[in-house]
């Protein structure tokens, strides 16, 4: 899932100042499921706007990267000056494609792929690197989780399990070493892994993926 | 300026009544709840919205609490909304009083910090 | 061959200290360093935006040692630059007479004075060693094309034998001389213990015998100073009766002198250890005494 934090609201608050009629668009997938921009909050921003003495009206639309979604909202989205969308970044993009003239600002940061690990907490596993080799390192993804990327680690700075770079992180690559030690695969490490190819990833440019099959 | 309460049943909602006729200087609206935990944000912010500037919740102390973590979660969603009004530079701000029925000098300590807080945010 | 690859190669117990680019464009700083040290040591390690903190260029700063005489040790770390930009710049200081180099990954931006910058981290240390052999035994770049000219270079890495997972080390040690690493700078060794284990197993899979190994040392200047080492510098590991130590001494840059001597003999007797690396950092005017100190005074003549 994408995983998103609510932007600071003196932040919002700027952004929006030019503007008085506001409508406060949450998003019910990955943002209500890591409670940034869910109905929710949605809400509670809505409230805190009219504190400040916005017009504003909160309403949320089930998943705002896809079009279908948000074009049964069209109504409502037009009758309002400008939409502080909840959505991730992405939907933020495909509301503003479809509603090309209305001013639209971000509610949420966001942050990374993840996964909520515990009530509360979300970690980040995949940074989209376009071509996947984590079953090499133990199912633990070292471009995403080491913070120096190696495909050779660990680094020098590994410490009791701990990343040098943040020492309430996790090494990921004392992570791996666990990993293949508990399938019996250690000997996989002592191969030296080539240069990675990043034009897959996103130092390529913008992606884009095309099916012909289903294409239409 | 208008003070709202919110108290359990079980002891902050006895409490604050007590509280309001031993000590007639203070004023505000009291509304009973079944438990401190079914109090949310959302709730919060429509009594701001309603024109209240202070929001007190009285409920049991945490150990005791008849819901087992009703009040905890209260605390945790008054600070909570605490720090959505303080990023939007909003003066207004919920306190907790946590306590037994007969414990009503932690209502004035609550009520005591509130107050002068608000105060100084008005201007 | 570098003088460095020449001494080692005739079984000479070989000094090499760092040296640190100043924070600015004073060339003088570093020719003072080199001054002091000229005498000294065999060859200076130049580091490389060390801990993240932008100073002169590691590749400028070489070229300044070797002005003044001494052989530079040219450190490259991957975390500002790509493939192509290391690459690049490992042929022009080749063209310009550099011989040795250290490849390292580099310490994380966020741990520096620009904690706002984007990284890089292309490749890691083990590949930087990989493609810099390759176009120099194989004449090919990282993707395969032909390079031109003879190059002469003397790789290095580094290697620190106390970071975790302590098990793994002396295979990570492999990894990094299968790919290319001729002469390995260790971590600073406070402990002798675990140093002497870990070349034990050294010795065991027989790396002793593919590359020259260096022991680092870090002479400590204060109470302070191993204080600050001990808790903030990752990737070093001092044990408490060394900083027990430092606590009871009544004159501490004594102590530190005599510790770091007494490490430097302890280290020369274990088998396959094949030099020092001595670290003063921001105290390089104390090599001298310690390299008279050890024994390991005079240096053979450069040629
Ligand atoms: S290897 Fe690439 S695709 Fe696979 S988890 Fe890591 S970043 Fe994601
Ligand atoms: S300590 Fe571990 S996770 Fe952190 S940079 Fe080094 S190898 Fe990567």
């Amino acid at each position: 899932m994408i995983v998103g934090e609510r932007k600071p609201l003196s932040i919002v608050i700027e952004n929006l100042s030019p503007w008085r009629k506001i409508l406060v668009l949450g998003c019910g997938t990955c943002v209500t499921v890591c409670m940034s921009g869910g109905e929710k909050e949605a809400q509670e921003v809505a409230a805190i706007l009219r504190l400040r003495g916005f017009q504003a009206r909160a309403l949320t639309i089930e998943r705002q990267c896809e079009m279908e979604f948000n074009r049964k909202f069209a109504e409502e989205i037009n009758r309002e000056e400008v939409v502080l969308s909840l959505a991730c970044g992405i939907g933020v993009q495909i509301l503003s494609d479809l509603f090309p003239q209305k001013p639209i600002f971000p509610g949420v940061n966001t942050t990374f792929m993840g996964a909520p690990i515990v009530q509360g907490l979300w970690e980040e596993r995949c940074s989209g690197c376009g071509d996947c080799i984590v079953h090499l390192f133990g199912n633990i993804c070292p471009v995403t989780r080491c913070a120096k990327s190696l495909l050779n680690g660990p680094c020098g700075g590994s410490q009791k399990g701990k990343c040098e770079v943040k020492p309430e992180r996790d090494c990921a690559w004392q992570l791996i070493y666990d990993r293949m030690r508990e399938q019996g695969r250690l000997e996989e490490l002592l191969r030296i892994h080539p240069p990675k190819d990043w034009s897959s990833s996103r130092y390529g440019g913008q992606r884009k993926m095309l099916r012909e099959d289903v294409y239409l | 300026m208008k003070i709202a309460s919110l108290g359990c049943d079980k002891s902050g909602f006895p409490a604050l009544l007590r509280f309001l006729a031993e000590y007639p200087q203070y004023r505000m609206d009291v509304t009973a709840v079944p438990c401190l935990g079914m109090v949310n944000e959302g709730m919060m912010l429509q009594a701001f919205e309603n024109g209240y500037r202070g929001l007190l919740l009285a409920g049991c102390p945490i150990e005791s609490c008849h819901n087992q973590k009703g009040s905890h979660y209260a605390l945790l969603k008054a600070e909570r909304v605490n720090t959505l009004l303080e990023e939007a530079k909003l003066p207004m701000r919920v306190t907790c009083a946590l306590l037994t029925m007969d414990k009503i000098a932690e209502i004035k300590r609550a009520l005591d910090e509130l107050l002068p807080f608000l105060k100084e945010r008005e201007q | 061959m570098s003088f460095l690859q020449k001494l080692l190669k005739s079984g000479t117990f070989v000094v090499t200290a760092e040296v640190g680019p100043p924070k600015g464009c004073e060339r003088s700083v570093i020719e003072k360093k080199c001054r002091e040290l000229f005498d000294y040591v065999d060859a200076v390690n130049v580091t490389d935006n060390q801990t993240a903190i932008v100073r002169l260029s590691s590749f400028a700063s070489s070229l300044i040692a070797r002005e003044c005489g001494v052989e530079p040790v040219m450190q490259m770390v991957c975390r500002d630059r790509n493939r192509i930009a290391l690459q690049s710049d490992f042929l022009g200081a080749c063209a310009l007479g550099i011989e040795n180099f250290l490849c390292l990954t580099g310490d994380h931006q966020s741990m520096g004075n620009h904690p706002h910058s984007k990284n890089v981290f292309d490749i890691d240390s083990i590949q930087l060693l990989q493609i810099l052999s390759d176009l120099r035994d194989k004449k090919v770049f990282q993707n395969g094309e032909a390079v031109k000219g003879e190059i002469r270079a003397f790789l290095g890495a580094g290697e620190n034998p106390f970071a975790d997972p302590m098990e793994f080390r002396v295979y990570r040690l492999a990894k990094k001389i299968e790919a290319g690493a001729q002469f390995i700078q260790t971590q600073a060794v406070f402990d002798l213990e675990p140093f002497a284990r870990f070349m034990e197993e050294v010795r065991a899979m027989k790396l002793h015998e593919r590359a020259f190994i260096l022991a680092g040392v870090i002479p400590v200047k204060s109470l302070n100073a191993i204080r600050y080492m001990q808790s903030e510098v990752p990737g070093l590991v001092i044990p408490p009766f060394l900083v027990e130590r430092m606590e009871k001494a009544r004159d501490p840059k004594e102590e530190g002198i005599a510790m770091c001597v007494e490490i430097i003999e302890a280290v020369k007797k274990i088998e396959g250890v094949r030099g020092v690396h001595i670290m003063a950092i921001a105290w390089e005017s104390v090599v001298p005494e310690i390299v008279v100190r050890s024994g390991l005074y005079p240096r053979p003549k450069r040629g």
